[in-house]
């Protein structure tokens, strides 16, 4: 059975022009381990909207490791307060925390994202219709 | 190359039109090809991104209130659906399908009259508007006033 990880390791894969036999592990993290650039990434979700018909919009990963937070709790204008900071690091657990700097810019979270916590980001959204 | 664009309307909801006309002498068609002038894919891509430039710029300064410099980022898909003898008044549409922050995606396309010349999803990425580029965003915002102004 393919699960959702297969397929956006298959989008990787595409989006980084890598032969089938490139194994892509879920604790890589995209940028870090596998060299992604912005474009990258928002090709990454083009593709994951045009093959798996889930719309991963600007700021999700802000918005479900901010959760029910205020916003003023969760980023100090433009960066994560020290809150922030550690629910960033619960909802990527899978990401070293040593990765992570002490001042995390809140547009830089795709950053620290896995290649299996994106993959765990889309069954949410997949479940949250 | 800026100068082939003579009219264009830009709707900051998402949409632009632009008008552009070739004609079949410019040296860079000398060999493309000789005594039938066609208009280059590449150029083609290049018109499309010129209408994209601006409508992003607008998009991005009604949605977040910030003034942007677009470049072209990248090229997620282009097809050419059929040649374009010049000379020829060529058509492009663009329409946003997404903005984010630092780039907006636009679908264009390039018609002479009724024929579909080509389709292209363009990623143009919004720069802060950086001092060095100061003469390049004046040139530009004077050039597409010029566009406005002729529509």
């Amino acid at each position: 059975m393919t699960t959702t990880f297969d397929r956006v390791a298959a989008l990787v894969r595409d989006t980084l022009s890598l032969g089938d036999d490139q194994p892509i592990r879920p604790e890589q993290l995209l940028f870090y381990d596998l060299g992604f650039t912005s474009l990258d990434l928002l090709d990454l979700l083009y593709r994951i909207e045009d093959q798996l018909g889930i719309v991963v919009a600007e700021g999700t990963i802000y918005r479900l490791a901010r959760g029910e937070l205020d916003d003023a709790a969760f980023a100090d204008k433009t960066v994560l307060t020290p809150v922030g900071r550690e629910r960033l690091m619960a909802l990527l657990d899978d990401t070293p925390r040593a990765v992570f700097p002490e001042r995390i810019e809140a547009a830089s979270l795709p950053r620290y994202c896995t290649v299996g916590a994106l993959a765990r980001l889309i069954d949410q959204l997949q479940a949250a219709g | 190359m800026f100068e082939l664009i003579h009219t264009a309307t830009f709707d900051p909801a998402g949409h632009a039109r632009g008008r552009a006309r070739i004609a079949s002498d410019h040296a860079w068609l000398a060999d493309h090809f000789p005594g039938a002038p066609l208009l280059p894919g590449s150029v083609q891509l290049e018109l499309c991104a010129q209408i994209a430039g601006p409508l992003a710029e607008r998009a991005i300064a009604a949605r977040d209130g910030v003034e942007r410099w677009a470049l072209l980022g990248m090229i997620r898909s282009a097809s050419f659906a059929a040649p374009c003898p010049l000379p020829a008044d060529v058509v492009i549409t663009a329409e946003l399908r997404r903005l984010d922050a630092a780039a907006a995606t636009v679908v264009t396309r390039c018609l002479r009259g009724d024929t579909a010349l080509c389709r292209a999803e363009l990623v143009m990425v919004l720069q802060p508007a950086s001092p060095e580029w100061s003469a390049a965003i004046a040139a530009s915002r004077a050039r597409v006033a010029a566009w406005l102004a002729g529509s």
